[in-house]
C-alpha cells in the first residue's frame, strides 16, 4: 500500500533533482553515496525544502502541488525526522527533549512505552552533553515518536557510531517499526545497514531515482546498478531448536521451513520456540562445496541450486537457491576449478559463529 | 564616602535612564538582531551600516542629528510639543532617547551574534516535531541565544550609564532634570573645590561598570558553551 508519493523537480547550484518515488507502509531504505541526494529526498518529504515544481502527497493528503498551489508547513505535516546528529537541544534535559512536541499535557502511557522500548529511563534527568552517540541517537527516535508522527524519516541515522552501537540501533527500529507500525524511511550509505532492515531499497544516483523494488530482485534484472559486493545474506527465521547441542542453537527460515541454520551462543539473550530473530551473513562467510564434505568443524552444510553467477573485477558471487537465496562471494579461480555453473547443485558451508544475529529489542 | 543629596540625586537619575533605557533597547534589539542573524535580503549591508553609525560616528554628530530630528524646531520635535504638550529635546526623553540610540548598535552587534550562534539545524528540528515558527523562536532560539542577549543588554545598559557626547547635545545639562553622572563630572571637575563629589560619582560609575561588564562577559562564555554543545 502506498503511503508517500513524491513527484517533483527542484533546483539547487545548478543541480536538478528529479525524484519520481513511491514509499509503501514498512521499512524503505534509500540508498546512494555521498552527495546523491538522499537527504535533500527527506528535506523536501518534510517540507524543509520547498521543491520548484511537481506534487507530494502523505496517505492521500496533498502536502505540496505546484498546479494546486498546496503548500503544508513543516510543523503541520505530521512527518517525523531523526537527524544525522540527533540534534538534541542542548538546553533541556532528555524528558524536556523527549516531551517536547507535546501540547501542555503528554500521554502518559506513550511516553512509559517509547522509554521503556528504548530503554532511556536512566537518561531522563541528564543533559544532551552527557550521553554517548548511540543514547543521544535513541532519545532523537523517542523524541520523533512522542511526536506520534503518520511517518518516520531517519537520515543516516548510523553515520558515527560503532558497528555495536550500530547493530543496537537497528534492534530498536526494528522494534519500533513490530510495535508502532509506522512506515520508516532510511537513508544510509551502508548497504549491510539498510539491508538489516528492509529489503525495500531505492536507489539514488546522481539526484534522481536510478531504480527501487526488493534488492533480491534487483539482484536478478539485467542491467541493474545493484552491486552484490555490497550486498549481504538476510534471512528471517524463527527459532526451532532442534540441536539438542546446548552451544549450537537452529533457526528455521520464516520463508520456507525447509531451510534450516544453526547458529552459535546467543549468549545472554534467551530464546524461546517460535521466537523470531533476523540473521545477517556476509557473501564472503560463505563457502562453496561441490559435495558434502564429512569431518569438519563447520555446522551448516546446506544444499542448493546455483540459479544465477554475476563476475565482478574483483570476484564472482553465486546464488544459491537453498531454500532462501544464499549470495557466496567466490574467487574466479575457485570457480573454474570447481566447474561451478547456473543449475549446478552445491553446498553453502557457513560457520556458526558467522552468522550475525540481530535480536528483537524487547 | 558620604554622598550629597545632589550626588544620590545625580545617580538615581542616571540609573534610571539607563534602566528605562534598557528596557526600550531589549526588544528593539532583539527583534533587529535576529533578523539581521536569520534572514537574507537587499541592502542587508546598508541596513547594517546605517544602524552602526552611532557606534563609529563622534557622538557629538549623533546628539546633533537627534536635535535636528526631534527639536522643537523640528518638524516632529514642533508637532509633538504643539499638538500633545510633549517635549523632547533638553528634558527627560531626550536622555532616554540618546542613551537608546547610542547603545542599540553596541546591543545589536552582540545579539546577532548570539543568533547566528544557534544553529538553524535546532530551529529545523523542532519544526519537523510540529512546533509552530513562533514557539520555535521563544523555546528554541531564545533561550539558545539567551547568555548573548543578556550580554548585549548588560553592555547597554553599561553604555548608557556612560554616555555623554550625544546626551550633551540634545538633553543639555540641565541642574536638576538633565545632570547625569557623566555631565556632572564633566561640569564639577571644572569647579574647584568640587574634587571630591568627582571621585566619588567616578567610583560609583566605575563600580558599576566593572560589574555590568564582568556580569556580560559571563554570560558571553555561556553562549560560546552553547555553541561547542
Amino acid at each position: 500500500m502506498t503511503v508517500v508519493t513524491v513527484d517533483i523537480k527542484h533546483t539547487i547550484d545548478n543541480k536538478t533533482f528529479d525524484y519520481n518515488v513511491q514509499l509503501d507502509k514498512g521499512i524503505t531504505g534509500i540508498y546512494g553515496s555521498s552527495g546523491a541526494g538522499k537527504s535533500t529526498l527527506l528535506n523536501i518529504i518534510s517540507g524543509l525544502i520547498k521543491p520548484n515544481s511537481g506534487r507530494i502527497t502523505v496517505n492521500n493528503r496533498c502536502l505540496f502541488s505546484s498546479a494546486d498551489k498546496c503548500w503544508v508547513k513543516p510543523s503541520k505535516r505530521g512527518i517525523g525526522y531523526v537527524f544525522q546528529d540527533g540534534r538534541l537541544f542542548p538546553h533541556m534535559t532528555v524528558k524536556h527533549n523527549l516531551i517536547y512536541s507535546c501540547k501542555r499535557s503528554y500521554s502518559q502511557p506513550l511516553f512509559a512505552n517509547i522509554v521503556d522500548t528504548l530503554a532511556i529511563q536512566d537518561l531522563l534527568n541528564r543533559y544532551p552533553r552527557d550521553l554517548s552517540g548511540g543514547e543521544r541517537q535513541r532519545v532523537a527516535i523517542g523524541r520523533t515518536l512522542m511526536s506520534e508522527p503518520d511517518i518516520l524519516l531517519f537520515d543516516e541515522p548510523f553515520s558515527n557510531l560503532d558497528r555495536n552501537i550500530r547493530r543496537q540501533i537497528i534492534s530498536y527500529l526494528l522494534d519500533i517499526n513490530r510495535q508502532y507500525n509506522i512506515p520508516m524511511v532510511i537513508v544510509s550509505h551502508i548497504m549491510g545497514d539498510i539491508l538489516r532492515l528492509t529489503d525495500q531499497v531505492i536507489f539514488i544516483k546522481d539526484q534522481r531515482v536510478s531504480m527501487s523494488g526488493n534488492v533480491k530482485t534487483m539482484l536478478f534484472d539485467k542491467g541493474s546498478d545493484m552491486k552484490p559486493s555490497s550486498m549481504i545474506n538476510i534471512i528471517d527465521v524463527k527459532f526451532c531448536d532442534k540441536q539438542s547441542n546446548k552451544d549450537i542453537l537452529s533457526f528455521c527460515s520464516e520463508e520456507n521451513s525447509n531451510f534450516e541454520i544453526k547458529i552459535g551462543d546467543t549468549g545472554e539473550y534467551k530464546l524461546n520456540r517460535g521466537d523470531s530473530v533476523r540473521l545477517a551473513i556476509r557473501p564472503d562467510d560463505i563457502a562453496l562445496s561441490t559435495s558434502s564434505v564429512e569431518y569438519i568443524s563447520i555446522q551448516n552444510q546446506i544444499m542448493g541450486k546455483v540459479v544465477k553467477i554475476i563476475k565482478t573485477e574483483q570476484s564472482c558471487f553465486c546464488i544459491v537457491d537453498c531454500g532462501v537465496n544464499l549470495i557466496a562471494e567466490v574467487t574466479d579461480k575457485a570457480l573454474a576449478d570447481m566447474d561451478i555453473y547456473t543449475d549446478k547443485m552445491v553446498y553453502c558451508l557457513v560457520k556458526a559463529k558467522a552468522v550475525e544475529v540481530i535480536y528483537p529489542c524487547n | 564616602m558620604w554622598f550629597t543629596d545632589e550626588e544620590i540625586r545625580t545617580i538615581i537619575l542616571t540609573l534610571k535612564v539607563a534602566l528605562i533605557s534598557t528596557v526600550v533597547t531589549l526588544p528593539i534589539s532583539v527583534i533587529i538582531s535576529w533578523f539581521l542573524a536569520r534572514k537574507k535580503f537587499r541592502g542587508k549591508i546598508f541596513i547594517e551600516s546605517i544602524i552602526t553609525i552611532p557606534l563609529v560616528a563622534p557622538p557629538v554628530v549623533t546628539g546633533y542629528l537627534l536635535l535636528l530630528a526631534l527639536g522643537s524646531n523640528s518638524f516632529i520635535g514642533g508637532w509633538l510639543n504643539s499638538t500633545l504638550g510633549i517635549k523632547i529635546a533638553f528634558d527627560f526623553p531626550a536622555l532616554v532617547i540618546a542613551s537608546v540610540i547610542v547603545s542599540l548598535p553596541l546591543s545589536i552587534r552582540t545579539m546577532k551574534t548570539a543568533f547566528e550562534l544557534v544553529n538553524p539545524e535546532f530551529e529545523k528540528a523542532s519544526l519537523v516535531l510540529g512546533v509552530s515558527e513562533i514557539s520555535t523562536f521563544f523555546r528554541i532560539t531564545l533561550p539558545m541565544a539567551l547568555p548573548g542577549i543578556i550580554s548585549g543588554t548588560v553592555l547597554a545598559f553599561a553604555r548608557c550609564l556612560g554616555e555623554f557626547g550625544a546626551t550633551i547635545v540634545f538633553a543639555g545639562n540641565v541642574y536638576g532634570k538633565t545632570e547625569t553622572i557623566a555631565l556632572r563630572v564633566y561640569n564639577d571637575m571644572q569647579i574647584p573645590g568640587r574634587e571630591n563629589g568627582v571621585l566619588r560619582l567616578i567610583t560609583v560609575s566605575i563600580i558599576i561598570s566593572v560589574m555590568a561588564i564582568a556580569i556580560s562577559e559571563y554570560y558571553n562564555r555561556k553562549n560560546r558553551y552553547y555553541k561547542s554543545n
